[in-house]
């Protein structure tokens, strides 16, 4: 008899590119159902350039993959509900300037990730 | 000897059961499906309940009375002749006494008498064959045989029935649940994983068929029959997945989401199975409103999902799609589409060739095309959302029953839909078309009205426009198109066509994914005839469609449709052959009685997914609403003013450390935090000047961010001024932390002036239709579908005198079959209720689109 399935991972992806081509951001949001109980959210961002049109996107430029933090159970919801304006321009603004600062060397992996985390506490 | 009789019998009951067990297991094992099983458990559980009824205690109670009677029966010469009967009864009561629960109640029933069951019955039999002996004996079996009978009617079986079907679902969960993997830490529980399966709605399309085989084939190797771990499961098999890429892009600009879901089933023997869901869709953000597009979701969900038009090797630039038709005019017809889309169009600004045909013995219609559309991106400033054009040549033969109709012409046609207005609720089309050809009248019977020519030349002029809109589960559309056109190659207008066509579409889900859809189709038209107008230009109504525009975008009937009158019957008038004004309306409801859903069952009704879901769209429309924000005059005020305030800072930055130099061994941790907080400050700076990996308006928004956590140019006034030059009090310093603290006020004061209500309404427009069609797909659309169809048609044409036009009433019923994976198709019949001269009792319709044979 077969029995129900139970989901240990869930993701959604959207995808969208700025109005002159050349940028497309995949937006994430992923949950993860690790020991059957313990629920862990994480953000995705992939963001990638073009210098024309008419070229494809390469590998992305910038991913950043925010956890989100265990304490923060309602900031949590609040993510599954949407990024609002602010959260989103901080995501594509501070948190991925930070990310790739971070890869480039310029500042520690902790700060980028903060940066990363302050995320859900923008308005 | 009793006792070996005893046990005989014994022996013998037990047989009787293992053959009972044996024939229920050959029926397990070979005939019953899962159904069957359940009904056995069913009865079975029943005739437990049953045992337990009081009634039933009263049956138990009286078999030792029972057995004894039919004792001394056996002995006495009344029971000599029915010695056979007797020891059967005798028989099942022994048992009876001597067994419990189930099978004592199978025994007992064998006592008695049950409607239309006669082949035991056996204490009936007993008194049956001693009846009229004056045996004491009898007269006793007489009265327990009827208290046993009277008891076990009474015995309450519905009542047995409800306890044994609360048990039984009561059961089927526990053996659900013994395979459930609810709870259980896979990886630490050392499961190994039995099989893998990836599940696409759209693997009858080649592309993505050849994507899953690639995936399965990778995630096989990576996990199967190896220790389960959720890295390798989850994480690692779904890299596999999003690296074959199940959402390509495609030839035209949509916005895209792409939904995969790991799950877990059959936990059992220390082994797993494991099933990956993709669903991926790309929804066109205006296109969606249409009448048309709700079509397609219907009958062919892989186009509204964009998989038909990716841009993938595996995808082939050929499309076929095979239809045919029946009505009693028409007779059967055959035909289909077909389209070439390549990459490059040769240069030309067109996207696909089509040819496109249908034919009978009686009628054709033929046309070959090239089209060409353009996309705005769903973010592009302007108005314009889609446009479209059109070469098209073009040539009919329809049969009136009278003599066909025919016409050829090349039309080019221009159209273009505007992004959504209205807060996102409406959006408008308009378009033109220059046509120029030729109509024709087959001899026959038809009568020719004074201001008609049956053969001409002709030119026509076409301009027309629409509103649309689409919420959550209605589409509206309403059209207007008007011709101009001369007789022949004159610049004169001979005949002037008014047409308006309104269609409405309403879905529901009553239950899960069992949709109810009505459809309401208005149409009507009206004829000026100043000069002269070809015979076909008038209105001809019936089964066949005409339309004013006929276009994968848009189509604007042009004629009175009504499914009871065959090919294009309906059209004798006061004034002749063909109608100078008609009106049709038609309605369509059906029922999905049977479906399956594109999304399973287990994401639609999953909390989370629908939260994530509407959540992503949320975040999307968020970014919208910061580019809207970041096209208004204010934000480009600010960014002028980036340069000063960059300036400012790093003069601070100098000042800083020249007061440092002069101070070596004083504040130091002091001098640290303000030339950390100016550095800071100057890095967010630049990058809001020169962003190398976010974006400007988002870096900008963080640099003049109200949070005092996070505004780094506030933290550079608090750890310079109030902190160090508190201990310092340098004029210098305080000067240069005054020019960076007046520029970042200036600049928040600009940025808050920043109309965010008004990109935000804007935004939310912008994704209404996406939202609105997202939800429909998810939620609503089946990949099958089987459908019930009750058709209302009324349509009236005009002059009307005496049984000459009028109007019409056509009801009718029949059945929609709609299979993504294969063909939709509708047959139904209508009745022509108030019939005119010429016309028949009804029509039989049917109509069948295969789907594309070249996906």
């Amino acid at each position: 008899m077969a029995t129900k399935a139970n989901i240990i991972k869930l993701k959604v992806n959207f995808q969208l590119n700025t109005p002159n081509g050349l940028r497309r951001v995949i937006f994430g949001l992923e949950k993860d159902a690790t020991s059957g109980t313990v629920v862990v959210w994480t953000i995705n961002f992939q963001l990638f350039e073009r210098a024309k049109k008419s070229d494809p996107f390469g590998d992305a430029i910038v991913t950043l993959d925010v956890e989100v933090d265990k304490a923060l159970n309602s900031k949590a919801e609040k993510a599954a509900q949407g990024l609002t304006a602010g959260q989103s321009a901080h995501a594509l603004g501070p948190a991925a300037e930070d990310a790739k600062a971070a890869q480039d060397g310029e500042i520690d992996e902790a700060d980028a990730q903060q940066t990363i985390q302050n995320t859900l506490k923008k308005k | 000897m009793r006792n070996m009789r005893l046990t005989l019998r014994r022996c013998v009951f037990a047989g009787e059961i293992c053959l009972l067990l044996l024939f229920i297991s050959a029926q397990l094992c070979f005939a019953q499906d899962d159904r069957a099983i359940k009904a056995t458990e069913l009865g079975n559980l029943q005739n437990y309940y049953a045992t337990k009824d009081p009634h039933y205690a009263k049956i138990v109670a009286q078999l030792p009375a029972l057995q004894s009677v039919l004792n001394d029966l056996k002995t006495s010469p009344a029971g000599g002749s029915c010695s056979s009967a007797i020891e059967i009864a005798l028989r099942r009561t022994t048992s009876a006494i001597q067994t419990s629960e189930q099978p004592q109640y199978g025994l007992i029933r064998a006592l008695v008498t049950i409607p239309g069951e006669d082949d035991e019955n056996r204490l009936a039999k007993v008194l049956s064959c001693v009846s009229g002996s004056s045996d004491p004996a009898a007269a006793r079996l007489q009265v327990i045989a009827q208290s046993v009978q009277e008891e076990f009617d009474l015995i309450d079986l519905s009542a047995a029935r409800k306890k044994a079907k609360a048990a039984l679902d009561k059961i089927i969960e526990t053996d659900q649940a013994a395979n459930s993997c609810a709870g259980i830490d896979l990886e630490q529980a050392g499961f190994k994983v039995r099989s893998i399966r990836i599940n696409d709605p759209f693997t009858f399309l080649p592309w993505v068929k050849a994507r899953q085989r690639r995936a399965f084939d990778q995630i096989t190797t990576l996990i199967k029959d190896k220790p389960f771990t959720y890295t390798d499961a989850s994480a690692k098999a779904l890299d596999i997945i999003e690296a074959e890429n199940f959402l390509p892009d495609t030839s035209d600009a949509r916005v895209k989401i792409r939904v995969e879901i790991v799950s877990v089933e059959n936990c059992a023997g220390g082994q797993v199975d494991l099933v990956y869901g993709v669903y991926s869709s790309q929804i066109m953000p205006v296109l969606s409103a249409r009448p048309e597009a709700r079509v397609k979701e219907r009958e062919t969900p892989q186009t509204a999902a964009g998989q038909t038009t990716v841009e993938t090797k595996d995808a082939s630039p050929f499309h076929f799609t095979p239809i045919g038709k029946y009505d009693f005019t028409n007779l059967l017809s055959g035909g289909g589409r077909f389209e070439y889309r390549p990459r490059k169009f040769f240069g030309l600004p067109f996207k696909s060739a089509v040819i496109e045909g249908e034919a009978s013995s009686r009628m054709h219609i033929i046309s070959a095309a090239l089209e060409g559309v353009y996309d705005s991106e769903v973010e592009a400033p302007g108005w314009l959302a889609h446009a479209s054009w059109l070469i098209d040549f073009r040539h009919f033969s329809l049969p009136t029953g009278a003599g066909n109709i025919k016409g050829g012409h090349l039309i080019a046609h221009f159209s273009g839909v505007s992004k959504p207005l209205a807060g996102g609720n409406l959006s408008l089309r308009f378009g033109a078309a220059l046509d120029g050809g030729n109509r024709q009248t087959e001899a026959g019977s038809l009568v020719l009205a004074p201001d008609t020519v049956r053969n001409a030349g002709f030119g026509t002029l076409k301009l027309y426009g629409a509103v649309d809109s689409r919420f959550a589960r209605n589409i509206f559309s309403a059209s207007y198109g008007l011709e101009l056109g001369p007789v022949g190659p004159a610049a004169r207008i001979d005949w002037r066509k008014h047409i308006f066509d309104a269609r409405h579409q309403f879905w529901y889900s009553i239950g899960n994914h069992h949709l109810l859809d009505l459809e309401s189709h208005f149409t009507a038209g009206r004829l000026q005839v100043p000069g002269k107008v070809p015979l076909p230009e008038r209105f001809f109504g019936g089964n066949n469609e005409e339309f004013l525009i006929e276009s994968d975008d848009w189509q604007i009937r042009a004629n009175p449709v009504i499914r009871a009158i065959p090919g294009s019957k309906f059209f004798q008038t006061a004034s002749g052959a063909g109608g100078k004004n008609f009106f049709s309306y038609n309605f369509t409801a059906a029922y999905g009685i049977w479906r399956k859903t594109l999304v399973p069952e287990e994401l639609t009704t999953d909390d989370d997914f629908q939260t994530e879901l509407q959540g992503a769209i949320t975040t999307v429309t968020s970014t919208l609403q910061n580019y809207y924000s970041s096209k208004d005059s204010h934000y480009q005020n600010v960014v002028s003013q980036l340069p000063a305030a960059q300036t400012a800072l790093t003069d601070l930055k100098t000042v800083v450390a020249n007061a440092q130099a002069a101070r070596p061994d004083q504040f130091a941790d002091l001098f640290k935090a303000c030339t950390r907080a100016v550095n800071l400050g100057l890095r967010r700076m630049n990058q809001a000047i020169s962003p190398t990996a976010g974006d400007q308006y988002s870096s900008i928004a963080s640099v003049l961010s109200d949070d005092p956590d996070d505004n780094e140019l506030l933290k550079v006034s608090t750890a310079c001024e109030r902190d160090l030059n508190g201990s310092l009090q340098d004029e210098t310093l305080r000067t240069a932390t005054t020019r960076v603290e007046t520029s970042r006020k200036a600049m928040t004061a600009e940025f808050n002036q920043i109309d965010q209500a008004k990109s935000q309404k804007k935004a939310s427009a912008d994704m209404a239709f996406t939202r609105r069609s997202l939800n429909t797909l998810f939620n609503d659309v089946n990949i099958y579908s089987i459908s019930p169809v009750v058709v209302f048609d009324v349509a009236g044409i005009g002059p009307r005198l005496g049984a000459l036009g009028g109007t019409r009433y056509g009801p009718g019923a029949g059945i929609r079959f709609e299979l993504a994976t294969t063909a939709h198709f509708t047959l139904g019949y209508a009745w022509n209720v108030n019939r005119g001269p010429g016309e028949g009792r009804g029509n039989l319709f049917f109509a069948i689109g295969i789907r594309d044979l070249f996906y």
